[in-house]
């Protein structure tokens, strides 16, 4: 770990899922881990090792059974749930497997709904200026007051990745970003999140099974048994 | 771009999503609209009827018996500005000349030119004296036409009350025969009445002039409309200042004479008796005045000789002698020679009083002779006799025909001699005090007053007139037309009825919307994901999807507003046809204002938001995560902490136990509790029973869910599906629970009080009498008693067991469920208390204080002087809005306030629309109602026909118009009764609705669980097989809702359905429950069909 800022620190985080009421399923069984302002991790694993859990949990979409995160330096789990909504809006930007754009909201809206979720202040011209920029930026521009149903599968989920950065979060998240995409699109995308990573200085986490874009991040990290380690190596 | 902008998008993206939620939400707001607007549509009515009755009328005095002259008519209508009617305003009766169709209570009105100027139409009588004009309903009921004849049976007016002493009752009617020569809408001023009823009366309308002449009236009326002038309606105090002004004292049957006799200046009256306060008033008016009471006796006895019918005269003064005791007599010369006397011998008085129902009583009276007098001067004044009818003005005493019985073979040839001679001069003078005590009657106790010889004719009148107020003789203004607003504005809220009819209606509309809103919800959870994994918190989300709501609501509301008038059109015309009964049969026109459907609109609005809200509060609680992963189902793995709180089957097993206790213990109860608390023992037991059978229903689905079945088999597993959304399941069985308890519980109160074997408990509402009857004009004789009977032909074989209970009936408003309106001066029915009181006719829900028989309250004194009545429970609960206790404001014939104490209330009887008060103070307060137009009739039951048949031939003249009791019973119980059928109609629509919405909860389950039936699909079940065990488990709960409901509600109902007179719709409830079986069903498999429709592999695939 190099001497830059800690944007999020989770310490021996546990989560366990209830199957019926005698008995329980430990997922992630005490994972520590800490992410550098501006640095990428690629988090890879087998399907159900529990990848997408935890990034839920860095997300603040998902709390942890036990064990601390700390998410620009404020204890998660000492929020509440508008707190932890107002720090997930300010702070962390997702992107999903699937875009989950709303259908019913032009390219440039869709990219300014996190910036509804603020305060009203918040909502200043600056958004939309940032918003057009960004988009210009994934190459967008002229597909502003376009519907989701009118974009190709790569526009959309660049979309979704604008879309993630509108509130200039300190870190993005990305759970198989790439998984509904094409090849082609897919390399695309990761180079994007690449290139935006060091633009826009955000921390890059994506979950993935995608060997290109794994290989695109300074560090990679396997969950296997519930916590997490090298690939390939002990835990 | 802001989150309301947003709420728009979503909106206008999703609308096919909403549209079913929309449906709903415009259903349940036009509902409410258009029941709102009912009750704008009936009160509109009424006012039109009202002004439709009046014409241009604002304020009319109704003096019933008392007739003033044409010019006051004149003169108080010069004195407003105002035109002014005088109408001569009867009670009758109509018939074809052949007898062949008769109507009875008609109302005739002698009028002239100004009165139908007052309707704003042509005068339809001008060109001939005999031409008669009948309004729409009378001509109906007789079938006239223009050009035929119809004769008319008209109450004739006596100024001396029939039940007066001395008043005669063989002229009581007369007949007028006229060609109708015009039949008269109700534009055409053929509604006129002064009573409000939205039901017109018979009214036949004549020539002023010809009635007066046929009953011997000249230049008079009793009924004075006054419209509005030029400088707009009349104050009521404006009008009784004019009428103040000009009065004279002939308005009032009043006459003002100078005495040949004493030179003294006399007030008197054609009405023999001075009313009581005008006799006070007048003998205070003027230095010097005394009273007089001059009475006819029978006979003047002293040992064995005897003076058949003569006068005395009680009075103070000349020429008594001064000191005569009360005790004292003093005679005329004539008679002490007649029958010997000195002073000092005893002269016995022999004179009748008449009792109720003209029930002649023969009293004696005996003086001592104080002094004899010379028949001269003073004591010779003929003046002292009043006007006796039937005797004052005949020649000879042979000729005399006084309303009571006279022996004319014991007029002696020395009568004759002194009738001829000295007429009706008094043969004895006896004190006032001593007269008062003898012949003191409800009518006055005076029959003149005398002023001394010096003052003037002019003088004494202008006195008079000032100290009397006219009206303590019937003389004043009312304000008809704001009475009659009034009674309009205040009926019956129809508005709020219809919404009461509606609610389950309403209810299940919003019940849907909320199910497809929360279904559509459902479709966008990953939006809602999306939404919170990027910031927004769940209560913005919640807000974000309530605004969505609220443009669903907002649509709804204004679509809803606008259906909703067809709603109400549509049920006005069902209010006009099947479902006259509510109304009476009252035509009623469509009107909505604008505040009502704006308020309609708003109200439906915010109710639609509130179910929404209901809705939208659940959202946004499950994680993002859950919610934006497609393949997720919630109920795979919940997280630890929220295991406990699923199953909330505990608090069913307390709630089944203590309702389904309790309703087995009231059922128990109500069959050993006495009939009249049953019936609500049976209902408590009912709907204990129905919130048993829905807590059951929870504990049964918890316990599906919790895998009641260890073996696994497919149709464990649809049991245990219908079980995963315990709440939404739920919801719909107590909907179609809830719904068929009360369309079939409510059903099933429909009775028919025309059943004989009900009709004949003397604790039942007819109070176990067999026939109603009314008359169109007083009968004065008592029917129990053989003179009463001869007088109309009957002898005591045709009413052999029958015994009749009359009652005397001061008209005013209708105030039963038949009355629309609001009764502003209810109708008031004078009776014996005795005769219900001994038979224990009735049943009484409600009684002040305890009292071993109720009846005899009315003869109780009340502390502060009010009157005892007792009304219908209806009628005081409903139609008055009083409870026992209460007390009620009513004008009495001298315009006097009497207070009425509600002392008893009987439960639904033949006197809905009533208040019955003892006859005595009756008498005292409506001394212008003459004889009995009420009876109730006790005729063995193998009798009744023959007894009704009897009297109705034998009293055709009065319009005898009887009725079985149970069938005047049956008319309220219609109304009822249609108001049942109306809820049952609205109720099953409901009903139909909520089986609808089992559709949808089909439909939320199924596509819940589309990945799983694909399962079963692609490990190799046949799509039929896979849409037959979603269909059986969604029919389950349609199986366990009805019943449920239809169980509890038999329950409830047991008394009704095992009693007499019972009237149970079976068809109609089979029907409508059939229906909603049906349509439970349809919707159940049109939306298992839909929800498995398409690719279900794909949902395979997309797990």
């Amino acid at each position: 770990m190099t001497g830059a800022e800690l944007i999020l620190v989770l310490n021996q985080v546990t989560k366990l899922y209830a199957v019926s009421q005698e008995q329980e399923l430990s997922i992630l069984k005490g994972v520590d881990l800490e992410i550098a302002a501006g640095s990428t991790l690629a988090i890879v694993g087998a399907s159900g090792s529990g990848k997408s859990t935890l990034l839920n949990i860095m997300g603040t979409l998902d709390r942890a059974t036990s064990g601390t995160m700390t998410l620009l330096g404020r204890d998660v789990a000492g929020l509440d749930e508008n707190a932890v909504s107002h720090l997930r809006s300010s702070a962390v930007g997702f992107v999903f497997q699937l875009h989950h754009l709303l259908p019913q909201c032009t390219v440039l809206e869709n990219v300014l709904v996190p910036t509804l979720s603020g305060p009203r202040e918040s909502r200043r011209e600056d958004a939309v200026a940032r918003a057009r920029r960004l988009l210009d930026r994934v190459g967008l521009s002229s597909r502003l007051n376009h519907r989701p149903g009118q974009l190709s599968g790569g526009e959309r989920q660049r979309t979704a990745v604008v879309r993630a950065l509108i509130n200039e979060p300190a870190l993005l998240l990305a759970d198989e970003p790439t998984g509904s995409l094409d090849r082609q699109s897919g390399e695309n995308l990761v180079s994007l999140l690449l290139e935006l990573n060091r633009e826009e200085g955000v921390a890059l986490v994506a979950v993935t099974h995608s060997v290109e874009l794994a290989a695109g991040m300074s560090r990679v990290l396997e969950l296997r048994d519930g916590r997490l380690g090298a690939v390939g190596g002990a835990q | 771009m802001t989150r309301a902008l947003l709420a728009v998008a979503g909106l206008r993206h999703h609308w096919r999503l909403y549209l079913g939620s929309l449906l709903g939400a415009v259903i349940a707001s036009a509902i409410l609209v258009g029941a709102l607007a009912v009750g704008d549509s009936v009160k509109e009515s009424l006012r039109r009827m009202a002004l439709s009755r009046l014409g241009e009328t604002t304020v009319a005095v109704h003096a019933a018996d008392r007739f003033f002259t044409l010019a006051l008519a004149e003169a108080v209508g010069r004195e407003l500005g105002a035109p002014a009617a005088a109408v001569t305003l009867l009670k009758g009766m109509a018939s074809q000349p052949d007898g062949s169709a008769r109507a009875p209570r008609v109302q005739v009105s002698g009028v002239d030119a100004n009165f139908w100027k007052l309707g704003s139409t042509s005068n339809p009588l001008a060109g001939g004296s005999d031409r008669l004009a009948l309004n729409e309903r009378l001509a109906r009921r007789l079938g006239a036409v223009v050009g035929g004849e119809v004769l008319l049976r008209i109450e004739k007016p006596s100024l001396l009350s029939r039940d007066a002493p001395l008043s005669t009752v063989e002229d009581a009617g007369v007949s007028v025969r006229g060609v109708v020569a015009a039949v008269l809408k109700d534009s055409d001023f053929g509604r006129f009445s002064l009573e409000a009823n939205q039901i017109p009366p018979y009214a036949a309308f004549l020539d002023r002039e010809t009635l007066n002449r046929a009953i011997d009236l000249k230049a008079r009326a009793n009924t004075l409309l006054v419209g509005t002038g030029s400088a707009g309606p009349p104050t009521l105090e404006a009008a009784n200042a004019a009428l103040w002004k000009h009065w004279r004292v002939a308005d009032v049957s009043l006459e003002v004479r100078r005495v040949a006799a004493t030179r003294e200046i006399e007030l008197r009256t054609d009405r023999v008796f001075l009313d009581e306060p005008v006799g006070t008033a007048a003998v205070g008016a003027a230095p010097g005045g005394r009273g007089i009471l001059t009475y006819f006796v029978n006979g003047l006895r002293s040992g064995d000789r005897s003076t058949p019918y003569s006068t005395v005269a009680s009075l103070n003064g000349s020429p008594l002698p001064a000191g005569m005791r009360d005790d004292e007599i003093a005679v005329n010369s004539w008679l002490a020679k007649d029958l010997g006397l000195t002073p000092g011998s005893q002269l016995t008085l022999d004179y009748y009083v008449v009792g109720p129902l003209r029930k002649l009583e023969e009293r004696k009276a005996t003086f001592r002779v104080h002094s004899v007098l010379p028949l001269a001067g003073a004591a010779a004044d003929r003046d002292l006799m009043p006007d006796f009818p039937g005797v004052s003005e005949s020649e000879n005493c042979r000729d005399w025909k006084p309303g009571i019985p006279v022996e004319l073979s014991r007029i002696r040839d020395t009568d004759e001699a002194y009738w001829d001679i000295h007429k009706g001069t008094p043969k004895a003078f006896i004190t006032l005090a001593a007269g008062q005590k003898l012949w003191n009657n409800r009518f006055g106790n005076l029959t003149a007053v005398r002023y001394r010889p010096e003052e003037t004719e002019a003088n004494v009148e202008a006195c008079v007139r000032q100290a009397v107020n006219p009206a303590t003789v019937g003389l004043f203004f009312n304000p008809v037309r704001e009475q009659a607003l009034a009674a309009g504005a205040q009926s019956l809220d129809f508005g709020q009825l219809f919404i009461g009819f509606s609610f389950f209606l309403i209810g299940a509309a919003l019940l849907l919307m909320s199910l497809l809103f929360a279904l559509g919800i459902e479709q966008r959870c990953q939006e809602i994901g999306l939404l919170l994994a990027v910031g927004w918190t769940p209560r913005q989300v919640r807000i974000l999807l309530l605004q969505e709501g609220a443009g669903i609501a907002a649509l709804a509301s204004a679509a809803g507003a606008v259906l909703g008038t067809l709603y109400t059109r549509g049920v006005v015309a069902g209010l006009g046809t099947v479902w006259s009964g509510a109304v009476s049969g009252s035509s009623l026109v469509y009107h909505a204002e604008l505040a009502t459907v704006v308020g309609g609109g708003v109200a439906s609005f915010l109710v639609a938001c509130g179910s929404i809200w209901l809705v939208v509060r659940g959202q946004a609680k499950t994680p993002a995560r859950e919610l934006m992963s497609s393949a997720s189902d919630s109920m795979v793995a919940a997280p630890v902490r929220t295991t406990r709180r699923r199953i909330a089957a505990p608090v069913g097993l307390p709630t089944a136990l203590i309702s389904g206790v309790a309703g087995i213990g009231m059922a128990l109860a109500g069959f050993v509790a006495p009939h009249e608390q049953a019936a609500g023992l049976f209902f408590g037991a009912g709907a204990g029973l129905l919130i048993a059978g829905i807590a059951v229903g929870r504990l049964l689905l918890s316990r599906l869910e919790q895998g009641g079945s260890a073996r696994l088999s497919l149709r464990a597993m649809g049991a245990r599906n219908i079980s995963r959304r315990a709440g939404r399941s739920l919801s719909v069985v107590a909907l179609l629970a809830s719904g068929s308890f009360l369309v079939v519980a409510i059903g099933a109160n429909r009775h028919d009080p025309a059943d004989p074997e009900v009709a004949r408990r003397r604790t039942s509402g007819t109070g176990g009498f067999t026939v109603y009857a009314e008359s169109s004009l007083p009968i004065h004789q008592d029917l129990n008693q053989e003179d009463g009977r001869n007088a109309y032909g009957l002898d005591s074989e045709d009413l052999a067991g029958a015994a009749i209970a009359p009652f005397r009936v001061r008209p005013g408003d209708e105030a039963s469920c038949l009355n629309l309106n609001r009764a502003q001066a209810p109708r008031l029915l004078g009776i014996d208390p005795r005769l219900l009181a001994d038979r224990g006719a009735f049943s009484f829900a409600a009684t002040h204080g305890n009292a071993e028989n109720p009846w005899l309250l009315l003869d109780s004194d009340q502390p502060d002087g009010a009157i005892p009545v007792i009304g219908d429970e209806n009628t005081l609960l409903w139609s008055l809005g009083k409870s026992v206790g209460d007390t009620l404001s009513v004008t009495d014939d001298r315009g006097d306030v009497l207070k009425l104490r509600v002392v008893g209330m009987v439960g639904n009887s033949v006197f809905q629309g009533s208040l019955l008060l003892s006859e005595k103070p009756f008498m005292q307060h409506f001394p212008s109602v003459s004889g009995y137009q009420g009876f109730l009739i006790d005729a063995p039951p193998d009798r009744v026909k023959q007894v009704t048949d009897v009297l109705s031939e034998a009293l055709v003249d009065v319009g005898f118009d009887p009725m079985p009791a149970g069938e005047r019973l049956a008319l309220f119980a219609e109304v009822e009764n249609t108001y049942l059928s109306i809820f049952a109609v609205l109720g099953g629509f409901g009903l139909l609705l909520g089986s609808a919405g089992l559709g949808v909860v089909v439909l939320r389950n199924v596509l819940e669980r589309r990945s799983e039936l694909a399962l079963l699909r692609a490990v190799g079940f046949r799509s039929r097989t896979v849409q037959w065990l979603v269909f059986s488990e969604h029919s389950l709960l349609l199986a366990i809702g009805i019943a449920v409901g239809v169980g509890s509600a038999l329950i409830a109902v047991l008394p009704s359905l095992t009693s007499m007179g019972a009237e149970v719709p079976v068809q109609t409830l089979s029907l409508t429950l059939l229906a909603v079986v049906a349509v439970g069903a349809l919707s159940a498999a049109g939306a298992t069909r839909a929800a498995l429709s398409g690719s279900l592999m794909g949902s395979l695939r997309s797990e």
